[in-house]
């Protein structure tokens, strides 16, 4: 999984971009992790969860924050909590996490 | 389904501004002695004015078009277009007042001033379209993408 992160280039933990609305209290996400990881396109996710292509780019971009029903939906095809797809901090690279492990 | 930039969508917009300019100076020589120049000036501000705002509708994505499809961002974007137009439509409809008091004393004030409303209405009607073609970004080729990412 480090290997993959890092292949995408991953490492960088500003990929996780915070949203544009709500500077002090933005929400970060792991879709493009997540979705790498599964080998899913954005328009499979979005058929998933049934939204537009472009709204899971919106989220991966920040540029839109998630409802709580879609943040659910989300959740379910990839089997997470939700606080291991969202939060309010930036996520740690996997890459590191397992590093330090 | 395709991406679009911002550039195209702008150059559409800018299509339909100039077809909706035309319309509005066939509606302003709408009486007798210049019946004809302004039956044409309004066809063709109708071709390019309305025939462009089914484009731009087509290029603007789901957020411009009909409410069933919408997921909760096209709604949002959709919401956000309509309230931005709803001001400009009120602007133009004063415009629109302004512009029947001035031709008031003409004798044909009354198609004048039909004329003239219905061409601002129908760029009201536009509004929605035009500032989204102007607004949103270029869209993302990987929005559309059906293979995933390559992982090495």
């Amino acid at each position: 999984m480090g290997k993959l992160d890092e292949s995408l280039g991953f490492c960088n933990s500003s990929f996780m971009s915070p949203v544009r609305r709500g500077k002090e209290l933005p929400i970060y996400n792991r879709l493009p992790v997540l979705r790498a990881e599964r080998g899913m396109s954005r328009a499979a996710l979005a058929e998933a969860v049934e939204v537009n292509p472009q709204t899971i780019g919106a989220l991966e971009r920040g540029d839109h924050y998630p409802s709580l029903d879609l943040a659910f939906r989300i959740c379910a095809v990839f089997g997470l909590p939700v606080e291991a797809v969202f939060g309010r901090e930036p996520f740690t690279p996997l890459s590191t996490q397992l590093y330090r492990e | 389904m395709s991406s679009h930039t911002r550039a195209r969508r702008r150059n559409v917009a800018l299509v339909v501004l100039i077809g909706f300019a035309c319309m509005i100076a066939g509606a302003a020589l709408f009486r007798d002695p210049t019946l004809v120049v302004s039956a044409v000036l309004m066809a063709v501000g109708l071709l390019l004015g309305v025939g462009g705002t089914f484009v731009l509708r087509s290029r603007t994505g789901r957020a411009a078009g009909h409410g069933e499809d919408l997921d909760e961002r096209d709604t949002e974007l959709r919401d956000a277009a309509h309230y931005r137009s709803y001001q400009a439509f009120g602007a133009l409809m004063l415009a629109d007042l302004a512009y029947g008091l001035v031709v008031a004393g003409h004798p044909e004030a009354g198609s004048l001033t039909a004329a003239m409303t219905a061409t601002l209405f129908l760029l009201g009607t536009a509004m929605p379209a035009l500032n989204l073609a102007w607004t949103l970004p270029d869209d993302d080729p990987e929005d559309f993408a059906t293979t995933p990412p390559r992982a090495a």
